[in-house]
């Protein structure tokens, strides 16, 4: 596999003699759609290219398959707002014309806003950026943000992550970057910068949920947003 | 707040939210405004079963055709989901437009197995609406129920307001359009059209039937009233080639079942294995034409996006013209790298060169039925198939690089002793040295699972009448397999004994055995399909307080002259048919498949063609 004479709309890989177009599509996934996981979504956006009819490229072997990579998996409950996925065509394709014809099958909930070349590489996402909008069952508002800040101002933030071998006991603290907490008539904002990374990654309802369980509150979501993802220099990744 | 915004937090807090939330790419949303009949189609299991559910999406598709009516659906909430709607009292919705369900005028249930019989009762509850029939208020939505379980619809009297029995395409628009009528013209009460409704055939209304019964328990008499017809018979569809058929079907967000395109390729059977339900109750055969179903298939395909297409019908291979299907069907998948699956296929008679087309894409593993270990044991169930096709099936697989062959039998049948469960374990240590007899085969270790079902009678079959294994021979009889097994190249899977026996005494029970199912969901049965929520104590608990025996409606050897609690219930088969079958069951004798020769089963009464013809 190499490259060649690539422009902003799409990069030209070359595969086994055959150049392929490659093109990183950023979309929006919200409402219902937020419920999809992250596999199912790959599934989703599969299908999607099935019914748009695009000449897509897909994997060599034995049971070839759409090809299609994410930079960071978003997870079940979050909206997103300038989430990616990169695909590639057979054929050399206009970025708008695929916008289209994509959006036009998408389900509801999942809009591409606009299809370039890749620029950036994933393993270069260091931080996000995440909205939330939460109230607890049987606490006023006020309440919970004294609560809340009073749990974020610990010296350690100690939290339990599912991993592949187990739990595991982490310390939350060193992974937010910065914090702010608004007091709203629908409940407590709360704009973050956190790690988001291949290496190191903090899911932002993981700091509310640890919250959440330590003061034996059942928060209520009414918003959960991831932003936009960062590179390590405060760059957008595009 | 609307249900939307209310449901949002609550989402969040259970396991696979997408389940409850609808909004999937081709789900019908219509304005409530600019229809005048709403009816939400439920599938009383979870959302990920219910959505692979054909039937429902048959008649979703058919409703939804006709712009006065919106058709909804509504699946059996998990645990989780369910404890959060009672405590925040949300009512149970439609997952189209999330409006409560007691705003919908029908709600309808398809049965497709006993276990999920609490769940109707629960989900009525979560919906608000008294479970029972009788108290349910005069505006409560109708309650109705079609599937192949209706074929013995008396377990559900109590519960059910009507039932469609046979296939629904037709009868159902008829009773949508007899409820719109009356609702225009004023002259709808809940009695007046249910009583109108019996009218329409295919439809039975449990309230205009009185049951009486024997000292010994047995039935007396099933008096219709009201000028409800004395014998319900089911209806069928005559052409299944023009018959509508959905040209798309909705694409969950979330993973399900059977989550793919599927092509029904006909109706019926014209093997009459004599344990199988379906075998019967769908009788005749009808099949759908080669350019009709590459049609179909094709529309499917492009408007959902799967790249999975399954045939689906009781036995493919005995398609009347499955050479050509196949082999056009498997050039359009090939092309579109759409993955075909073939589910019970037997490739006996093939050609060469479809043979080859088809093992090139079937090579996920291999799976046969021989349902009994013995020969006079297949016999005793018309299955017809014989040792040598089994051991040649496998000598194929094998040679063609198969190392793993998955057996399905059944145990706890009809005239089989402890030896004949042996030789279940005998047929496969014979497939596990076949393999090592072959020179050609793979250089890997061959494994053979068997998975083995117990029996469980069913009505409209030649079994009907036969006394389910107890408990103690049920168990006696896995032993036994059990202790036939001499490899570790055999593994065994067996179904739970428990939701057997349950199964037995529902699927040929009365209408008391409503009081168990009553009773038992009141102590909290539900999902009993789901091993984590089963608890065979309470419904032993809730039989016994109903005044019932296991032993009266699963065990009992029935006389052959008995009334049945399902014999006002026509499915074509006629009883003289079934007794004869079960007479040469018990002398291990075969009949011959529809094809070769009619038996005379009846069903043919059903066709409008009334040359006595079923099969080409
Ligand atoms: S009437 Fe004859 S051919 Fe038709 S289904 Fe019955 S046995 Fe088969």
């Amino acid at each position: 596999m190499s490259e060649k004479n690539s422009d902003q709309n799409r990069k030209i890989v070359v595969i086994q003699g055959r150049d392929v177009y490659e093109y990183r599509a950023f979309y929006k996934k919200f409402e219902r759609a937020k419920y999809i996981s992250h596999l199912d979504l790959y599934r989703a956006i599969q299908r999607t290219f099935q019914r748009a009819n695009i000449p897509v490229w897909y994997t060599e072997g034995y049971h070839p398959h759409i090809y299609l990579t994410f930079p960071m998996p978003i997870f079940l409950g979050c909206e997103g707002v300038e989430e990616s996925f990169d695909f590639r065509t057979t054929v050399d394709c206009s970025p708008s014309q695929l916008m289209d014809q994509l959006n036009a099958a998408f389900p509801e909930g999942i809009r591409i806003t606009r299809i370039q070349a890749p620029v950036h590489k994933a393993a270069e996402i260091t931080k996000a950026d995440y909205t939330m909008l939460f109230t607890a069952d049987g606490i006023d508002n006020p309440v919970l943000l004294d609560r809340w800040n009073a749990f974020l101002q610990q010296e350690r933030i100690p939290a339990v992550k599912h991993t592949k071998k187990g739990p595991k006991e982490i310390d939350l603290k060193p992974m937010i970057y910065s914090i702010h907490t608004e007091l709203t008539e629908k409940g407590l904002l709360v704009q973050m910068q956190v790690c988001c990374g291949i290496e190191q990654n903090l899911n932002a309802t993981l700091l509310s949920d640890a919250f959440g369980a330590k003061e034996g509150l059942s928060l209520n979501y009414h918003l959960i947003r991831r932003d936009q993802m960062l590179l390590e220099n405060g760059e957008r990744f595009s | 707040m609307n249900v939307k915004e209310q449901l949002e937090p609550l989402l969040l807090k259970v396991q696979k939210p997408a389940r409850y939330i609808g909004g999937e790419l081709h789900s019908i949303v219509k304005d409530k405004n600019t229809v005048d009949f709403r009816i939400a189609l439920g599938f009383p299991d979870t959302y990920e079963i219910g959505m692979s559910h054909l039937g429902l999406k048959i008649l979703y598709d058919i409703i939804n055709a006709d712009p006065h009516c919106w058709a909804e659906r509504v699946y059996t909430p998990w645990t989780d989901f369910e404890a959060l709607m009672r405590e925040k009292g949300l009512p149970l919705y439609g997952l189209e437009s999330l409006d409560p369900l007691s705003e919908f005028d029908v709600i309808g249930f398809s049965l497709q197995y006993e276990l999920s019989y609490t769940n109707v009762l629960n989900m009525l509850d979560l919906a608000g609406l008294n479970p029972l029939a009788a108290e349910r208020a005069e505006d409560a939505p109708v309650i109705i129920a079609g599937g192949p379980c209706a074929s013995n619809p008396e377990p559900l009297a109590d519960f059910i307001d009507l039932f469609q029995i046979g296939e629904g395409e037709e009868v159902m628009m008829e009773m949508i359009a007899l409820y719109r009528g009356m609702k225009a013209d004023g002259s709808y009460t809940k009695h007046e059209f249910l009583r109108r409704a019996a009218q329409i055939p295919g439809i039975y209304v449990p309230s205009l039937y009185e049951v009486s019964y024997h000292d010994d328990g047995t039935i007396a008499a099933v008096t219709p009233t009201e000028g409800a017809p004395a014998k319900v018979t089911k209806r069928i569809i005559q052409d299944m080639s023009s018959v509508r058929y959905p040209s798309t079907f909705i694409v969950p967000y979330m993973e399900t079942v059977h989550d793919r395109a599927v092509l029904e390729v006909m109706r019926g059977c014209i093997r009459g294995c004599r344990f199988c339900q379906a075998g019967f109750i769908y009788r005749p055969l009808r099949a759908k034409n080669p350019d009709v179903l590459c049609a179909q298939g094709k529309a499917l395909c492009d408007s959902t996006g799967y790249d999975e297409l399954s045939l689906s019908s009781l036995s493919t291979s005995d398609h009347p013209q499955v050479e050509e299907l196949l082999t056009r069907m498997i050039d359009y998948t090939d092309e579109k790298k759409i993955g075909l699956s073939l589910p019970s296929l037997r490739v006996d008679n093939f050609s060469e060169e479809l043979l080859e087309k088809v093992s090139r894409i079937h090579k996920t593993g291999l799976t046969f039925a021989p349902e009994a270990g013995n020969q006079r044991m297949r016999n005793v169930i018309n299955k017809n198939v014989d040792e040598d096709e089994i051991m040649n099936t496998c000598k194929i697989a094998f040679e063609g690089g198969y190392t793993s062959v998955k057996l399905y039998f059944m145990s706890s049948l009809p005239t089989e002793t402890d030896e004949d469960v042996r030789d279940i374990g005998r047929l496969a240590q014979r497939i596990v040295d076949l393999y090592f007899s072959l020179e050609k085969r793979p250089r890997k270790m061959v494994s053979v699972s068997i998975s083995v079902a117990v029996f469980v009678p069913k009505c409209d079959t030649p079994f009907q009448w036969v006394g389910q294994d107890d408990f103690a021979t049920i168990e006696r009889k896995q032993a036994a397999l059990l202790d036939s097994i001499r490899s570790r190249k055999i593994s065994v899977a067996w179904h739970d004994v428990h939701t057997s026996v349950l199964e037995g005494v529902i699927a040929r029970g009365d209408r008391r055995v409503g009081r168990a199912i009553y009773l038992a969901w009141k102590k909290g049965c539900r999902l009993d399909s789901w091993s984590e929520c089963f608890d065979y104590d309470k419904w032993m608990e809730a039989i016994r307080e109903a005044g019932l025996t296991v032993e009266f409606y699963a065990s009992r050897t029935r006389d052959l002259d008995e009334i049945l609690p399902w014999d006002h219930i026509d499915v074509g088969v006629s009883k003289n048919f079934l007794k004869r079958e079960w007479e040469k069951a018990q002398r291990a004798e075969v009949t011959k498949n529809c094809r070769e020769q009619c038996a005379g089963c009846g069903a043919s009464r059903l066709l409008d063609r009334k040359d006595g013809v079923c099969v080409e």
